[in-house]
């Protein structure tokens, strides 16, 4: 909603000077593989690097990483959580906040990603939209909104609480207006309407396939907790390793065993989610990768890659203010696929499992993070 | 025959599946059906109670809510004052806190209670629950004994003066909720009802951080909530007062938004009809 604004208000500013009338916020897709500049910013924010470059902001990471734009969030078929062990593409039901709790899958990877990954003004949501870049992310997000949807078999949410959900901005003559979600739903129809290049706004909706959609996503048994850290474990800055015990109690124990069992005779792997919860503290972190059983001395292998944590809204989500509980933040991780290649490595401990943490970029000497427990939740 | 039943089984088996389903999901229900067996109790034991027409001192379930003769439920008689002054109702009366904070409380709950029942393992779930909601009474039950003595040690000093006075006390308490209601840190106080903790699986420590996270929300609570029980125990927790304080708190954590002026308007209301009973009265 706030694109449509600033797209207005931009283009009427454009208009005043004597520019086109044609201009329209553009959008970064940093996730077009066939494009090999794709991760790096536009050029037209990172040149000239200095004051005279309106477009430039400093303490910018100008290339961001592949892992930070991968478009995982697209195959979720569903759109609200029904708990907090599922990610739905838009996340659970919860009050409009900027921060604290659990991201919904394309608000977690890409968009927290890329904040904290372009780092700066864009880590953190109080200054994130004084960086101009902000807006050609929030419009690729945008767009990413309308893709989750023509794939089909998809929906927004029907409730009344999101659809009759109101914001308040102002327009291209400072008047006071607001929107409904629902207004939103096909940007055709928002203000002087748009639509995204190669991405048609159209798409008929099959409304049987839709039905059926909905009948077969009952939610799912909620996921069962089988490990979990026994003290919070805090980032310094240097690759970290906790341990997560799978021996201490014996029928999770008994569990995992039956689960490489499954996997083993060519049944489905049980679906097994990493989850980081009650992650505190303040100053700007750097993404940091998680990896599962890496073997020691190696600092980075995708065989044993189970995600970033990017703690967007870190600051905000660890104290309590009217928006935030003081809760911190919390992460998932999909590591089903990599649980059951896991097994199957020579490496492998029937007893423990061990989370190592290592940050992508330096950490400054002010940022803090502790993280409250790291888990392990399955079938 | 038997693909009837075969069908009919599986019927069966797919319904029991997703109330399991739902069950898991909403691990609050069984402490809302628990908080809706006390409210039926309440209800039953006030209406005997009314048609009985004599001061309830009933042990189990509520303090007296009802005078001596008098179907008007806010006159405070002179027998009832005396009645008020002796240990015994304080006794039933704590009991009776006790019972308010299930009723009222538990249904406030669903967010922590999510929180207990995903953070630990399935077979442990209604152990922990339980546990957390002992914690979570623990600070009311405490927090209670000081909400009895008040309008107790109020009535004493204000013997002299017309028994309204109480009501009118409890009246003012409902404008103070209003005025909280729309004071900007209400909403920092009622985003730590949210508050989750990290709660360890195993042994002592995952009794111990369940009860430091009852012990947490508990108090969370009563800061948020102290300023509609108060002018409640005042008003000598009427039962409809009761039923209609834990609708607008209802509404206020799970229907409005959390800067909504809507409850403030409901306290209002509330004062105003509480004004207007006294006004009667003395009439």
């Amino acid at each position: 909603m706030y694109l449509a604004y600033f797209e207005q208000i931009v283009a009427q500013t454009i208009v005043d000077l004597g520019g086109p009338a044609d201009w329209a916020l553009p959008f970064w897709n940093y996730s077009d593989s066939s494009n090999p500049d794709a991760l790096n910013i536009p050029p037209a924010f990172t040149s000239p690097a200095n004051q005279t470059n309106s477009l430039w902001m400093q303490d910018r990471n100008n290339t961001i990483n592949e892992r930070t734009v991968t478009l995982k969030a697209l195959d979720k078929k569903i759109y609200t959580s029904a708990s907090s062990t599922e990610i739905g593409f838009g996340g659970l039901e919860t009050a409009f906040h900027h921060g604290g709790g659990v991201s919904g899958a394309l608000e977690s990877l890409p968009h927290n990603k890329v904040h904290v990954d372009i780092s700066g003004a864009m880590g953190d949501p109080n200054t994130a939209g004084l960086d101009p870049i902000f807006w050609l992310h929030h419009a690729n997000i945008d767009r990413l909104w309308q893709v989750w949807l023509n794939q089909g078999n998809r929906s927004n949410p029907t409730s009344t609480k999101w659809s009759g959900f109101e914001f308040y901005f102002h327009d291209k003559d400072g008047k006071s207006v607001s929107l409904i979600c629902e207004a939103v739903e096909d940007t055709r129809k928002i203000l002087s309407g748009y639509t995204y290049e190669g991405v048609p706004a159209d798409i008929p909706v099959n409304e049987e396939a839709l039905v059926m959609t909905k009948l077969k996503s009952f939610p799912a048994m909620p996921l069962e907790v089988v490990t979990a850290s026994v003290k919070a474990h805090s980032l310094t800055g240097q690759k970290s390793t906790v341990s997560l015990s799978l021996s201490s109690d014996k029928k999770s124990s008994v569990r995992l065993k039956g689960l490489a069992a499954t996997a083993e005779v060519g049944g489905e792997p049980t679906r097994t989610l990493l989850r980081f919860e009650n992650i505190k503290g303040k100053g700007l972190v750097p993404i940091h990768s998680v990896y599962i059983n890496l073997p020691e001395g190696e600092n980075s292998t995708q065989s044993y890659y189970a995600g970033s944590l990017a703690l967007f809204g870190l600051e905000n989500a660890s104290t309590s203010d009217s928006h935030n509980s003081g809760s911190g933040l919390t992460e998932h991780f999909e590591i089903t696929e990599l649980m059951d290649n896991l097994r199957r490595l020579p490496n492998w401990s029937d007893d423990k499992l061990d989370v190592q943490i290592v940050p992508d970029r330096e950490m400054s000497s002010d940022a803090e993070v502790t993280i409250g427990r790291i888990s392990l939740y399955s079938e | 025959m038997i693909k009837f039943s075969t069908l009919h089984n599986d019927r069966v088996q797919a319904f029991l599946l997703r109330q399991n389903v739902l069950l898991a999901i909403n691990p609050q229900w069984r402490v809302w059906l628990f908080s809706t067996v006390i409210w039926i109790l309440l209800f039953f034991e006030g209406l005997q109670a009314y048609s009985s027409n004599y001061v309830v001192t009933h042990v189990f379930l509520c303090s007296p809510v009802y005078v001596a003769g008098e179907p008007n439920t806010f006159n405070y008689s002179a027998e009832s004052q005396a009645f008020s002054k002796s240990l015994e109702p304080l006794i039933q009366g704590f009991f009776s806190w006790i019972i308010m904070i299930f009723a009222m409380m538990f249904p406030l709950l669903k967010r922590s209670i999510q929180h207990v029942a995903t953070a630990v393992r399935r077979r442990n779930q209604n152990g922990s629950i339980v546990l957390f909601l002992v914690a979570y009474t623990l600070p009311w039950a405490i927090a209670g004994i000081g909400f009895m003595l008040i309008p107790r040690m109020a009535s004493v000093f204000l013997a002299a003066y017309p028994s309204n006075l109480l009501l009118l006390i409890a009246a003012c308490g409902f404008v103070l909720a209003c005025l909280f209601s729309w004071h900007e840190s209400r909403t920092t106080v009622m985003m730590k009802c949210e508050l989750t903790m990290p709660i360890r699986i195993d042994g002592m420590l995952r009794y111990r951080d369940t009860f430091k996270y009852g012990l947490t929300i508990g108090i969370n609570c009563i800061k948020m909530c102290w300023v509609v029980m108060l002018p409640l125990m005042f008003a000598s927790h009427n039962f409809l007062l009761m039923m209609v304080v834990s609708l607008i708190v209802l509404i206020e954590r799970y229907y409005v938004p959390h800067d909504s002026k809507i409850p403030g308007i409901a306290w209002l209301s509330i004062a105003s009809f509480l004004i207007i009973s006294c006004a009667l009265s003395l009439h």
